[in-house]
């Protein structure tokens, strides 16, 4: 009887490896995809920071895609472009934008309170989120993830800069990172790249 | 037979000296001294970036020295001979310009203040978004699609100027 068992593990086990070994084989990376696809995806905590309209969680957004962006409003090129790159990706995906939530997160907590993050990201798309939090909880997110930021010296009129990743992540219906896009991608590359995350992942 | 051919050569050649001699005179009498070349800028497809933000510029709780910011680009061409150089710029729509440049740095954005931007001769110099740009810090009003600034750039060798940008998205 135990030696039937343990056979019959076996053969479970060896089924389950096969299927994950043609699982990988089948789902390479899509050679259309501009951002960097991340096959497994990697696991990335959940968050708990705040916008004008209360706490926010990434797992509030369970079942949807997430579009991570690290900004501050203060900033008068970078962050604007990367949103206004987002707002016009989510026209182009028409009705598909209702599976992706772009949130964007202050690397500047001192100076982004919830209304001024929030407001801001909503100036670009109403649907867009701002959050922060304190010095410390926003470090936390930004490690989690690997987002480097750090103030810069400014000027006595603009105050100080910060320095920061400029690249976006791609959060799956799980809230795993599933993609990176880097700074230069354009709004039809987001486009058609959530397009075929909606649809196959 | 020598020294005639020589009399005769010298004299070919005093007569072309004479014949060549008094046109140039004259023409150098004629003409101006060539003048040293200039440059020439041509601003191109200057805009502004919209501000954001509900009433950004007058949250009263934020004490800071700077509320909003913007940005505005344009296409800088020197058609001329002489290479020139963005010195400064300023406008009423912002308590201060700076000239400044976002620069990758191995996927980090950084954005550093530049001193000035050098326009060679016969080349354009883009200001454009993830590069070049005038910073507008501490807005003194919200700027929105369709409405214009008045900028007014200084330039080290073809003086100051006043361009007209309007404010639009990328």
């Amino acid at each position: 009887m135990k030696r039937l068992t343990i056979l019959a593990s076996a053969v479970v086990l060896l089924l389950i490896l096969l299927a994950a070994l043609v699982y990988t084989v089948v789902t390479n990376r899509p050679p259309e995809l501009a951002g960097t696809y991340l096959e497994p995806p990697v696991n990335a905590a959940d968050f708990e920071l705040t916008s004008v309209d209360g706490t926010v969680r990434k797992s509030d957004f369970r079942g949807r895609f997430v579009v991570l962006f690290f900004g501050y409003t203060f900033c008068p090129d970078v962050c604007p472009t990367t949103l206004a790159r987002l707002r016009t990706a989510m026209d182009l995906l028409g009705p598909g934008a209702g599976e992706v939530q772009v949130v964007m997160v202050s690397v500047d907590p001192e100076r982004d309170t919830p209304e001024r993050v929030s407001s801001y990201a909503q100036a670009f798309n109403p649907g867009f989120i701002g959050v922060t939090g304190t010095p410390e909880e926003v470090a936390a997110v930004a490690a989690d993830y690997g987002i480097f930021h750090a103030r810069a010296e400014g000027s006595p009129e603009t105050g100080y800069l910060v320095d920061h990743t400029a690249a976006v992540m791609v959060l799956d219906r799980d809230g795993n990172t599933r993609m990176i896009w880097s700074f230069e991608i354009t709004p039809e590359q987001v486009a058609s790249d959530l397009e075929y995350l909606i649809e196959h992942v | 037979m020598g020294s005639g051919a020589t009399a005769g050569s010298k004299r070919m050649k005093s007569i072309y000296a004479r014949g060549l001699l008094l046109p140039a005179l004259v023409s150098l009498a004629a003409c101006q001294p060539t003048p040293p070349p200039v440059s020439e800028i041509r601003v191109e497809d200057a805009w502004a970036r919209p501000s954001r933000g509900a009433s950004m510029t007058t949250e009263g709780s934020d004490s800071r020295a700077v509320t909003a910011t913007s940005a505005v680009y344009m296409v800088l061409h020197n058609e001329g001979g002489r290479g020139d150089t963005l010195l400064a710029a300023r406008t009423d729509a912002a308590r201060a310009v700076e000239i400044h440049e976002s620069r990758m740095d191995g996927g980090v954005m950084r954005m550093r203040r530049a001193d000035r931007v050098e326009i060679p001769a016969g080349e354009a110099v883009r200001l454009k978004p993830g590069g070049l740009h005038l910073m507008l810090v501490g807005l003194t009003r919200e700027l929105a699609v369709g409405d214009e600034l008045r900028v007014e750039i200084d330039l080290a060798d073809a003086g100051s100027r006043t361009i007209i940008v309007p404010v639009r998205e990328p």
